[in-house]
Formats: C-alpha cells, sequence, structure tokens
C-alpha cells in the first residue's frame, strides 16, 4: 500500500552508520535477515491467515487484506569520552511493517514486482553516531494454498558503498491471483539523539483494507506524544510490568479512497500521529523541550503548543538579535535603506511607520537576495527557481533594528493543515512578520513578493497570536529566555477577493491573411497570487535588478558599477554574455506559458517583452505582452469562417463523472478569476453572426461564469469571466460550484461564424 | 559491459545521458582539445590482452563561468584506473568523482557503473581538464570509438595503438559529412592509427531519432585474433567465430529439461495442431514472464537457465528466449536461439563484432522456414513482427553451423487501426454505435496501456481515452472485445451520444465530424531539426464515419478531397453524399517508418494540406 512505500521513503532518507567490513557485513547480514524472516513468519496474528476478501472488491485492482507495524524502542547508556565527555544515550528503534496484499490485475503485480530499499545508510557527526539497517522477507501464497518464499539470495545491490547500501529484489513468480505477503523491518541504532521521531499512521488508501493495525512497545525511557485525528480511532495507551510504553490501534474494514482534489488531507482524512523520543531529565532538559523518560502525552494542548512556540521563538531571537554583534546586520539593512532613501531626497525618520516598512522591505529584497556575486552568477540568473521560507524572522529584525512601531510575528496555522485546536508541535504552526498598529504583513517567498501581503496559506485563518520581544537586562535560565516574548491574541487573517488573484488575458485577434489561423496581439495581466509562478519564467534578473536599482535612483546600472571597480571590471564581459544568453532564452520561455496557457500551436512570436514586473506596491500587476500566430481556432465552412472562440480558453477544469459527488469541503489555494478581454476583428467582406449565443451567465454564491459578446464596428468584443469566490467551500455547496465549472467547459464550444456578404 | 538487451539503452545513455545533462548554451564551453590513445596491451593471466584507453579533453569557457556534468561509464570489463581533474591548472579544486551503478530505466539491474562530477569553468578564457584512465579488459568488449562528446570539439587527435601480434580491421562510419585525416604509420612493433579532425559538433539529441551509430563519426574496432605470448586468442575473424563464441556460452547453460517438458505439456494440453501449440505456449510465455533486464558480468550474454526463468517467472530477453526455444524443444518442435540486433543499431553481421547485436528472440522452424517469436513484446500476436527488428539480419543457431536470415518486413496492413460510426441525428448531437479494431502494434500499444491501468479504472479510462476526454462525447455500454488472445484484434464496441455537435448559424448549420484528427499539425521543426525522424512503427489508420442526414436537411458544402501520395506515406480523405447519407473516410498510411531531412518540407507541406482539410466544416441547409 502506498503507506508501505512512504515509509520506505522515510527510511531512506533517515541518516544512520557505522563502517563495517565488506564480507563479514554481508555473512552477518544474511544471518540476521533470515532469523527476522523466521520471526514474523511465525507471528500468530489471525489477520494474517485469512486468503479470501469480500466479493465487493472482486474487481479491485488489488486489497490489502492485513497491514501491521511492530514498532520497538529501547536504549542504554554508555559513556563515551569525547572532547567535552558526555554520555552517550543509544536507542534501538525496531520497526517491522508487514503486509499481505491480493493482486488482482497486472497492475498491482507490476507495482509489487520489485522492491527497493536501502540496506543500510550511516551518518557520523560528533555527537551523533547512527546506523540503519533494513532487512525484507517476502511470500507468495499461491491460490491452490502453495506458498512460496523469496530467496534473500535474489537481492542485488544497485548501490555498494560502505557508508550506503541499496538493494533491489524481483519478485519472482507473482501472478494476478496471488497474495504477496512481506515485510520490512528496519533496525536504527540512534545515539545520543533526543529529539522526537515523528510516525504517522494513515487511515486511508485508494485500495480496500481489511485490517490495518500498530502495535508499539517503548522502553521505559521513551517518551509519546500522540492524537488522532479526523475520526481515526483512539490509540490504546497503558504502561506493562516493566513501565513499557505499550501502544494498540486496530481498523478493521477500511473502504478504497477515492483522490480527489482540493482536499486536505490534514483536515479531512483518518490518521494519527505520534511523536516518539528518549526522555531526558540531565542538564539543559527544560531547554531542549525534552519529555521526560516515560511520560505519555494525549492530545497535547494548544497553549502548550503555543508556549513551545514562544520559546523556539525566544531562543531565536535572544541567539539572532538580541545577543551582541547579531543585530548588525539588521543594522546594516536600516542604514541601506536610509542611503537609498537619501538618494530619492526622502528621509527615513519622517516617514510613517507604514512607510518605513516598505522600504526596508524592499531594502532587504534588493541587497540581500537580489544583490549580485560574481561567484554566485548562475544563482542570481536563475533566481526565479529560488523559494524562501517567509523569512518573518530577519524581516521582524529588520523592523525592530530600525525601531519601528512594535514589530511583531504573527503566528497562527496553515491553512488546510491542522486545526488549530489539533496542532501537536512548533512546526505545526507558521509566521510572518507583522505590524500590528497598521494591521500589515511582510513575506518574502520569492524575490517577486509585496510587501503587505499575507501568504496565501495564511488567508482566512482566524485564532492567531501575536509574539513581541523586549529586551531583558540578563538572561540566566529558560523561563527568562521564555520570558521574552509576550503573546497576545491576534487577528484573523484577510482573504483577498477573487478580483485580486486574477489571470486577465487582453487580446487583439485577427484573421491571417489565408484565414487558416489568428494572428494574436496578446496583453497580459497577472494580479496577487497568481503571479508568482509566471514571475519565475518570464522576468530576467537582469530587468528585475534594473528596475530596482531605477527605483532607487542608484546611479550606475550593474554593469557600469562593475565597469567601475577595479576589482570587478575584468568580469564585465563574462556578465555581459550571462545575460545575453538569458535573454536569448526569454523567447522561448514567453513561447513555451503561451503554449501551457491555449494548449495550442504557438508560431512567430514577436514583440515579447514584460511591460511591468509587478514587484512594487505602487504598480502590483505583473503585465507581459507578445504577438503570435494562434493555431487550431479556425475552420473553414464553405466561403464562410467558424472561429473555435471557446478554445481560446484552453482546457478548463474538467470534473471527471466519477468526482461530481463529494462529501469533503473544498479547499483551494485562493479565490482567483480568469477573464479574456477579446476584440475579434471582422475581416473585410464579412458578417459576423452567433454572437448572441455566446452569452453566458451562470452565477451563485460560490462562483459565476459570465460570456458577453457585442459587436462594435468591425470588432466582435467578447468578455469572458470566470471567479471563484472563496477558497474554501463546504462539501454541500460542491453542486453550486460545478454549475458555474460546467459552464466554462460547455463554453469551450462556443463559435463565431465570419458570413462571406 | 555491453551486455544484451542492455547495449542500446546504454550506449545512447552513454550519448544521452550527457547529452540530457548539456545546457542550453552549447557554444559557452567547448572541448578546445581533446586526445584519446587506445593501446593495447598484454595482460594477465585472467586477462591475457587489454586495451589501455587515456582520454585527455581540455574544456574552454567561452563567454561565462559555469559548471558541467562530466560523466564515464564502466563495467564489469571495464576498469576506471583514473581520474584527474585540473581546474584553471589546478588540482586544488576539492571535487571528488562519485562511483556508483547506473539505473537506465527499463533496466532492472545491470553491472553499469558510472563515474560523474561537477567541473567547474571558473571564469571566463579558462580551462578546466579531464584525464580518464581506463582498462577493457577483454578485446571482445572493446568494439567502437565514437568521436563525438556533449560539448563541440574545436580539435581531437584519436590513436589506436595496435602491436604486430594483435590483428583487427578498423571499419569508419560516417565520416563523410565531417573532416576527418587518417594517418597510419609503424612505430616500432605497433602499427599506430590516428586519426585528426577539427570542429566536431556536440551530439544531436533529437527524439524519435536513428541510433547515433547512423549519424555521428565514428569507428568499429573489429578483434579478430591476439598472440601476446604463446597463446593465441581468436575473437571474432567472421561471423562463424561470433557464432561459436554464443554457442558456447548457451552450451554452457543447463537447462532442465524434463521440468521444462512437464511444464509445457501442461500448458499445451488438448491442443493437437503444431501450430496452435506454438502459438499458445508464445502466449503463455508473454503472459506470465516479465521482462526485467537483469544483466550482470558474462551472464550479459549467456541466458538464464530456462527452468530458473520458468520458476521466478521473469527474465530479459535472453532468458525469455532460451525459455521460448527450450519448451517448443521440449515437444519435440524445432526452435532455435536468434542472436538479433534491433533497428537502433547502424550494422550487422558483415562486420562480426558484439555491437551488431542487442536482443535475442526465438524461431520455430515451419518446415524450414523461421517464423519468429518476441516474448518481450508483449502482446504482439503470432507472425506479428516488431517494427524494431523488420529487415534486421539474425543469426540463427543451426548446430555447428549457423544461418544468418533476415526477418521478414511487415507492411502496414500489419498494424491497422479501423474506427467505424453508424450515426442517426438526434436533436442537436448525433447518436450512433462505433466499432474500432487494432491490430499489430496499434493492438500492442493498446493492451499495454490498457494493462497498465488498474482493473477497476480501467473502463472508465478507456471512456476517456475514446472521448479525448471530451465531455460531451458521451460512451455507453462498452465492450472489449478480446483482451487476452493476443493473436486476435483487439475490438471495441459502444454506443455514443456525440453531444451539441452541431452549431446553428441562422439557417444553416454547420458539423465537424471528425473529433480523432489524425496527425493534425504534426509538423517537423525543418529550421531546428538535424536527424531523420523515424516513427515508432508503419501506421495505417482507418476512419469512417456515416451519419444518416435528417430529413429536411441537405448537404449544402463539403470540403473537397483530399490525396496526398508520397513514397512514405499518404493522407486520403474525402466526403461523400450517397442515398441521403454523408460518408467520411479517413485513411492515414506510413508505409515507411523513416522521413529524411530532405523529406521535411514536403511532409510540413502535406501536413498542412491535412489540417486543412480537417479544418473544413460540412455545411447542411433546409431543403426547400
Amino acid at each position: 500500500m502506498k503507506f508501505l512505500k512512504f515509509m520506505i521513503a522515510v527510511m531512506l532518507t533517515a541518516a544512520t552508520g557505522l563502517l563495517q567490513a565488506q564480507s563479514k557485513d554481508d555473512k552477518n547480514y544474511r544471518k540476521e535477515s533470515e532469523e527476522i524472516r523466521q520471526q514474523v513468519w511465525a507471528w500468530e496474528k489471525p489477520q494474517f491467515k485469512l486468503r479470501t476478501v469480500p466479493t465487493e472488491y472482486a474487481n479491485s485492482s488489488k486489497v490489502v487484506i492485513a497491514h501491521h507495524t511492530e514498532l520497538t524502542a529501547d536504549s542504554k547508556s554508555k559513556f563515551h569520552l569525547l572532547i567535552t565527555a558526555g554520555p552517550k544515550k543509544e536507542q534501538t528503534l525496531t520497526e517491522v511493517v508487514r503486509e499481505m496484499v491480493k493482486l488482482n490485475d497486472k497492475k498491482a503485480v507490476d507495482d509489487y514486482s520489485d522492491l527497493s530499499f536501502t540496506r543500510f545508510k550511516k551518518r557520523s557527526g560528533i555527537f551523533n553516531d547512527s546506523k540503519t539497517t533494513i532487512y525484507i522477507g517476502v511470500r507468495i501464497l499461491k491460490p491452490n494454498g502453495i506458498v512460496k518464499e523469496i530467496d534473500g539470495d535474489d537481492i542485488v545491490l544497485t548501490k555498494d558503498e560502505t557508508k550506503e547500501k541499496k538493494a533491489k529484489l524481483a519478485i519472482p513468480d507473482l501472478q494476478p491471483g496471488d497474495i504477496i505477503d512481506y515485510f520490512i523491518a528496519t533496525v536504527k541504532f540512534l545515539t545520543n539523539d533526543f529529539s522526537s521521531k515523528p510516525y504517522n499512521l494513515i487511515l486511508f488508501d485508494d485500495s480496500p483494507v481489511l485490517n490495518l493495525s500498530f502495535h508499539g512497545q517503548l522502553g521505559k525511557k521513551f517518551a509519546l506524544e500522540y492524537r488522532s485525528y479526523n475520526g481515526a480511532p483512539d490509540l490504546k495507551v497503558s504502561k506493562n510490568n516493566d513501565e513499557d510504553i505499550i501502544v494498540d490501534v486496530e481498523k478493521a474494514n477500511i473502504p478504497p479512497y477515492e483522490t480527489s482534489f482540493w482536499i486536505a488531507p490534514g483536515l479531512q482524512l483518518p490518521f494519527i500521529r505520534m511523536n516518539i523520543s528518549l526522555g531526558y531529565r540531565g542538564m539543559g532538559a527544560k531547554f531542549m523541550g525534552a519529555s521526560k523518560p516515560g511520560e505519555i502525552a494525549k492530545n497535547r494542548s494548544t497553549d502548550e503548543v503555543i508556549d513551545e512556540k514562544a520559546g523556539n521563538l525566544s531562543t531565536d531571537y535572544y541567539n539572532g538579535y538580541w545577543m551582541r554583534g547579531t543585530k548588525t546586520k539588521y543594522e546594516t539593512i536600516e542604514s541601506a535603506t536610509k542611503k537609498k532613501l537619501k538618494q530619492l531626497n526622502i528621509v527615513f525618520k519622517d516617514l510613517s511607520n507604514e512607510d518605513k516598512a516598505l522600504q526596508l522591505y524592499y531594502t532587504l529584497r534588493f541587497t540581500e537576495l537580489l544583490e549580485f556575486e560574481i561567484y554566485k552568477m548562475s544563482e542570481m540568473i536563475n533566481i526565479g527557481n529560488t523559494s524562501y521560507n517567509g523569512l518573518a524572522f530577519p524581516l521582524f529584525c529588520t523592523m525592530k533594528a530600525a525601531q519601528l512601531q512594535k514589530p511583531a510575528l504573527l503566528v497562527g496555522i496553515q491553512r488546510g493543515t491542522y486545526r488549530l485546536a489539533e496542532i501537536m508541535e512548533s512546526e505545526d504552526l507558521t509566521t510572518v512578520a507583522y505590524l500590528p498598529d497598521i494591521n500589515k504583513f511582510f513575506s518574502l517567498q520569492t524575490v517577486y513578493d509585496l510587501p503587505f501581503v499575507a501568504p496565501a496559506e495564511m488567508e482566512g485563518i482566524t485564532d492567531t497570536k501575536i509574539f513581541t520581544f523586549d529586551h531583558p537586562a540578563v538572561v540566566m535560565s529558560v523561563n527568562k529566555m521564555k520570558g521574552l516574548s509576550q503573546i497576545e491574541d491576534g487577528v484573523n487573517v484577510p482573504v483577498s477577493s477573487s478580483d485580486k488573484n486574477a489571470h486577465i488575458e487582453n487580446l487583439k485577434i485577427d484573421l491571417n491573411a489565408e484565414k487558416t489561423n489568428l494572428l494574436v496581439n496578446r496583453s497580459t495581466t497577472m494580479k496577487g497570487y497568481y503571479k508568482a509562478d509566471v514571475q519565475r519564467q518570464l522576468i530576467l534578473y537582469e530587468d528585475f535588478y534594473e528596475s530596482e536599482r531605477k527605483a532607487f535612483n542608484d546611479e550606475k546600472s550593474l554593469l557600469d558599477d562593475m565597469r567601475g571597480d577595479k576589482q570587478q571590471k575584468k568580469y564585465v564581459d563574462e556578465v555581459v554574455n550571462a545575460f545575453a544568453e538569458a535573454r536569448k532564452k526569454q523567447k522561448a520561455a514567453f513561447i513555451s506559458e503561451a503554449k501551457d496557457w491555449f494548449e495550442q500551436d504557438i508560431t512567430e512570436l514577436t514583440n515579447y517583452k514584460t511591460d511591468t514586473l509587478g514587484v512594487r506596491h505602487t504598480a502590483p500587476n505583473f503585465v507581459y505582452s507578445s504577438s503570435f500566430t494562434l493555431g487550431g481556432l479556425v475552420k473553414k465552412a464553405g466561403n464562410n469562417i467558424i472561429v473555435d472562440i471557446g478554445k481560446v480558453q484552453g482546457t478548463p477544469l474538467t470534473v471527471m463523472p466519477e468526482q461530481r459527488k463529494r462529501t469533503l469541503d473544498v479547499y483551494m489555494p485562493f479565490a482567483r478569476s480568469i477573464e479574456f478581454n477579446i476584440e475579434l476583428s471582422i475581416p473585410e467582406g464579412y458578417s459576423a453572426e452567433g454572437i448572441a449565443a455566446l452569452n453566458k451567465l451562470v452565477r451563485n454564491e460560490t462562483g459565476y461564469f459570465t460570456a458577453e459578446a457585442t459587436i462594435a464596428g468591425n470588432k466582435v468584443l467578447i468578455k469572458v469571466k470566470k471567479h471563484y469566490l472563496h477558497n474554501v467551500e463546504i462539501a454541500a455547496s460542491w453542486d453550486k460550484m460545478l454549475e458555474f465549472l460546467d459552464a466554462a467547459n460547455d463554453w469551450t464550444n462556443a463559435k463565431i461564424l465570419f458570413k462571406k456578404k | 559491459m555491453k551486455s544484451k538487451c542492455v547495449f542500446a539503452i546504454m550506449l545512447f545513455a552513454c550519448l544521452s545521458a550527457r547529452a540530457q545533462t548539456v545546457s542550453d548554451d552549447d557554444k559557452n564551453v567547448v572541448i578546445s582539445k581533446a586526445k584519446r590513445a587506445f593501446k593495447f596491451v598484454k595482460g594477465t593471466a585472467d586477462h591475457p590482452v587489454q586495451v589501455k584507453e587515456e582520454t585527455d579533453r581540455t574544456y574552454t569557457c567561452n563567454n561565462y563561468r559555469t559548471d558541467i556534468p562530466v560523466v564515464e561509464f564502466y563495467n564489469d570489463v571495464e576498469t576506471m584506473d583514473d581520474v584527474n581533474i585540473y581546474v584553471n591548472e589546478s588540482r586544488k579544486h576539492g571535487i571528488w568523482p562519485r562511483y556508483e551503478y547506473y539505473n537506465a530505466d527499463g533496466v532492472f539491474y545491470s553491472d553499469a557503473h558510472v563515474c560523474y562530477f561537477q567541473l567547474p569553468l571558473i571564469e571566463k578564457g579558462t580551462t578546466s581538464q579531464v584525464i580518464i584512465k581506463k582498462t577493457t579488459l577483454d578485446p571482445h568488449y572493446f568494439t567502437s570509438i565514437y568521436f563525438t562528446d556533449n560539448q563541440d570539439i574545436l580539435e581531437q587527435e584519436v590513436k589506436l595503438i595496435v602491436p604486430s601480434w594483435m590483428q583487427l580491421e578498423i571499419k569508419e562510419f560516417n565520416f563523410k559529412t565531417f573532416s576527418i585525416q587518417k594517418n597510419v604509420s609503424p612505430n616500432g612493433d605497433e602499427t599506430v592509427y590516428t586519426y585528426t579532425m577539427k570542429n566536431i559538433p556536440a551530439i544531436a539529441k533529437e527524439s524519435s531519432a536513428p541510433g547515433p551509430g547512423y549519424f555521428v563519426p565514428h569507428i568499429l574496432v573489429l578483434c579478430k585474433s591476439a598472440q601476446p605470448k604463446d597463446k593465441k586468442y581468436t575473437y571474432f575473424n567472421t561471423v562463424k567465430e561470433q557464432y561459436d563464441w554464443y554457442k558456447n556460452l548457451v552450451a554452457q547453460v543447463e537447462n532442465d529439461e524434463k521440468f521444462i517438458k512437464e511444464k509445457t505439456l501442461e500448458i499445451v494440453k488438448g491442443v493437437s495442431v503444431e501450430e496452435e501449440k506454438v502459438k499458445t505456449i508464445f502466449q503463455w510465455v508473454q503472459d506470465n514472464v516479465r521482462y526485467i533486464a537483469f544483466e550482470n558480468g558474462v551472464a550479459g550474454f549467456k541466458p538464464e537457465k530456462a527452468q530458473e526463468v520458468l520458476r521466478k517467472k521473469y527474465g530479459d530477453c535472453k532468458g525469455m528466449a532460451n525459455l521460448l526455444t527450450e519448451m517448443l524443444r521440449s515437444i519435440n518442435l524445432d526452435a532455435r536461439k536468434c542472436w538479433i540486433g534491433t533497428k537502433h543499431i547502424a550494422y550487422d553481421y558483415s562486420t562480426p563484432s558484439l555491437s551488431v547485436d542487442n536482443h535475442m528472440i526465438c524461431a520455430w522452424m515451419n518446415k524450414g522456414k523461421p517464423v519468429y517469436l518476441d516474448a518481450t513484446e508483449k502482446y504482439i500476436g503470432f507472425g506479428e513482427i516488431a517494427e524494431r527488428i523488420q529487415g534486421r539480419q539474425t543469426l540463427i543457431e543451426n548446430g555447428n553451423q549457423y544461418l544468418l536470415e533476415k526477418v521478414p518486413v511487415a507492411t502496414y496492413k500489419q498494424n491497422t487501426a479501423t474506427e467505424q460510426r453508424k450515426f442517426i441525428v438526434e436533436g442537436n448531437s448525433l447518436k450512433g454505435h462505433v466499432i474500432q479494431v487494432w491490430k499489430g502494434e496499434n493492438k500492442e500499444w493498446m493492451l499495454t496501456s490498457l494493462n497498465d491501468i488498474k482493473k477497476d479504472k480501467q473502463e472508465n479510462a478507456l471512456k476517456q481515452y475514446l472521448a479525448k476526454g471530451k465531455q460531451n462525447y458521451e460512451i455507453t455500454n462498452l465492450t472489449i472485445g478480446n483482451l487476452s488472445n493476443y493473436n486476435a484484434d483487439l475490438k471495441v464496441e459502444y454506443d455514443v451520444i456525440w453531444k451539441d455537435i452541431f452549431t446553428d448559424f441562422d439557417k444553416e448549420t454547420y458539423l465537424d465530424a471528425d473529433n480523432r484528427r489524425s496527425f493534425d499539425n504534426y509538423k517537423i521543426d525543418e529550421k531546428k531539426r538535424k536527424l531523420p525522424y523515424w516513427f515508432s512503427f508503419k501506421n495505417n489508420l482507418v476512419f469512417e464515419t456515416e451519419i444518416l442526414l435528417p430529413a429536411g436537411k441537405i448537404i449544402s458544402t463539403m470540403p473537397e478531397s483530399l490525396a496526398i501520395y508520397q513514397p512514405g506515406y499518404s493522407f486520403v480523405a474525402s466526403y461523400s453524399n450517397t442515398g441521403g447519407k454523408l460518408i467520411y473516410k479517413n485513411e492515414i498510411i506510413l508505409s515507411q517508418t523513416a522521413l529524411e531531412t530532405a523529406g521535411f518540407a514536403q511532409w510540413n507541406k502535406d501536413i498542412e494540406q491535412l489540417t486543412n482539410f480537417y479544418n473544413q466544416q460540412i455545411v447542411l441547409t433546409l431543403k426547400n
């Protein structure tokens, strides 16, 4: 099941390992493999004895008959002499995931016909030595009752290094009708590792699951935190006589989950989260936020998590701003801001809080993210490929260093992840720089982002908190550290309307001379959250830099600056060449973007340019234009011409028949709109017909699709609009959404007839 | 080593993995100088004759600093002896080459390894240099030297140093369009073949292109024999020796005849006619043995034991060919193993070498005539032949001798796909019945796609495919005839309501009756493309639609017929109005798969005509 592949993926990224001699390694490995196989096949679990599946699933590609996980964790302490002598704690985490699957078709057989895994992987640092070893066992249960076990020698190594061995196993004699019974056992040795290990149980799959179960036994030094989501069953947690933590959960008859779109798994699908860690009471335990040995925390309170977040942010503040010397970089940004404003004859201190924040934002973006260095030229030219995490903390510190009025961090959950009442750890919360007195947000996820705009994933969230920070005289303890932060109730993050996140096409269209294709003069306006993807594709770093440089009234262009510098001038040629090459590629980027959007043949592209970059709040829209020949939309009908004007939309979202019934609420990235303003010239000697039939209006509280067409002189004017009014709709509104979605789809058949006079 | 079934993938991957990683700025970094030397030397007891290779490439940065990937392949019969890297003439650069298994798509496992690293060019005008030393341990596997690379090469010298105790022949390919000078000179008891050349362009990377052997300048090195000391080693003087080498490997395979016979008899129980037995066994292997390319060491040329393939139910082409042959033989049918090079390979057995073949199939000798059976073609029927082996020379085992035959060339009719529609008009829609049939490689393609879908999603997926994703093409009562007998055609039938297909404007009604539009706008960018275009297989698409016209309407305009006939293809389409029915016929024939560059302009012109034809609507008006 997908879960298993997920687990394999987890294992493949786990960091572990110790050096061993290869041949001894192999012998030991095979011996250990055999031992584990014998143990697992001997499990007395009734669910693994089942051989038949309910008739309702006879047509399923595969049926998971049983899926069971055994997780054991124990620890022992070893004292190691190191540079800084300290006790090392070794943990052994052993996880066995066994699954039995009935394969009903060739596709399922293909999916299970080979297994890839990392046999072992090593990571070693001064304090953390780790090694993970993986073992597998596979059996085939034939319809006639014969059980065939796969020979471990059939494993082949595909990577054979001392630090990592990857292996593959082709499963022999697997056919539709068979049951594959296999397990993957992971033994992980972790030393000096008190970090929390997340462990998730996913209780949905696109195949039916007859039985899913989990059993964990954690040694008394371990700690457990857990929560069930969206109707997932509760874990049964207890302690045995040895004070080990025993965890069990079982769910039977999980029907197949039909994957759909616009869903929020964290809010809608059943799963269980656990955090397992080695408890620690020693020095700095509180500071580390370590759990106590044997501690069990079910449904940790939100306040506790927010408290933890406060601690983390306070530590960041302490180490990243309050400590001597750490503030300097933010003060440098402030100085740079003042200098740039001077070039514009503006005095920083005379500005309002809001304007100060704006200028600091733009300066930080320009000096920190866009700054050109010859040694990272390739990275700068491809800056569109870089994403940032919002840079909440640096933005906050910059505003604080510049002594703006009460800069803060706004903390909340990301929309569509977890409910605030169901968070488990501080990483579940997201942060954005914020100025409470003007209720404005500051975030940088791409270099093209604008100030005042909250990230799309925070729109509409309520129950936020505002964190501000004070300077204490001295910090002596963890509690004092926490006291650096003050927490107040936050605000509801506003939600943008559909017209604010828009893709607007302005198209002036003529027929070509042969009347076989359309000649298009295109101007596209992208607004709001719709911009970034296309900005990445089309904006040249050189143009962006120049635009910003001019906005700051910097005297010299980048190249002139370099020419005037003794060290830098020898690089000018290279930079000129690299920029020229990037500019050459821009045409291909424009063609590719147009092809993707219109889904038709695009030829003879000319006059392509980015008119407004959309990187300043004073000109927030990204506008670009080009001219080209658009194929695929013109048909001949005797002496007349038909233009498939509806196809100018490309292929609007099509909802499949099996997706038309919906029980889950609809989570979309943001409210948005797509509009077309078309001016289609009527060729000389022709009249336009079918205009009235183009008109369409479907509107309801979830959104609308409208088309209005008129004739003005020798032009057909068409305005098409499709608006998704909200970023969330309840399931009951799905039918209403379908109304305007279907209308948009139907409109792809819209045609105009040019009739020869 | 370049093992069976993998060679083609490997060589192409070798050239294209380099090519894949070339940036679009193909003039920014060039190989200003390349020196390659290959020398036959006396080796060890295990590997008495070896080939030492030293390749020295200097890369120059023309325009701006960057870094490029450097990739070098090797395997179990090749060793990577040394890699020296200089960046701007310095060895202080912190680059550590990585050595890993190479995972090619479609290959489960092979002994192919790759050495790779990122090579910086730190500034415009600077150079970086890579010197690689390799050894090929067995001259059998030293088959060719290609003269291109991922970057343009300004100046190159390739030397082949052949001692007097080594006998070989060199064959030159694709030298014509390049200025390559050859010099042969003695050097003591060695003969030195030196090829010098300038301005060799970077290897072209284009989809649907011939294999590199067809266009890349290179030499085939045909090792005949060697006598470094007292003993003489014979390689492939002639095809016979190549055959003997293969035969020797095959002879080492211990097939369990009894076990195979038992299973075979079970499979053909109740079948009495010989040909039917062959068909049954062939399809059984196709259905029950998965293709997994699993190559290691000399096993790259040695088939897996038949009983092992049977036990595991997987194998590569050699294993499957061996199993199929043994199964047929076990019931006294004359079956032979055949070695063959697919179309991707530019050579045949006139140049005996391991590079001339990359595949193995089986032949059933039916009254002395071979019937070719390729079990790696999953859904192909008995007697049908995949394009990739058509017309190819094949080496067939024949005891101590061999047969050299050519696989027949099938016509496009082998792969015919037909669609017949019969409609009546209902309001603004067409309602009717459709029958679609696929043969040959079209059938194979459809069955592969269908079987790649979960069975509970298959019907929906097929409907989506047949409707081309359009919601107004509503399919009901879909029946799929014959998913399981590959010797018969694949057929589907269904009812359809094609909604709102008519468009009314004033007194006229317009109809676009063809939503398939095969090869619509299938143009080739003749400005950019340098290599011929190879279609996957010959094709024949027959599309017929019959619409019973509504009473009260007549056809006032019908598109003019289209009839384009070219040596390699034809597009013929027409509408007719007969007895109250609109009849639309469209037949596209691809009788050849190769479209040469000289033919691109004509092809584009013809495609434009075809597209224009598709863009013509039928016009209906009211009867007076």
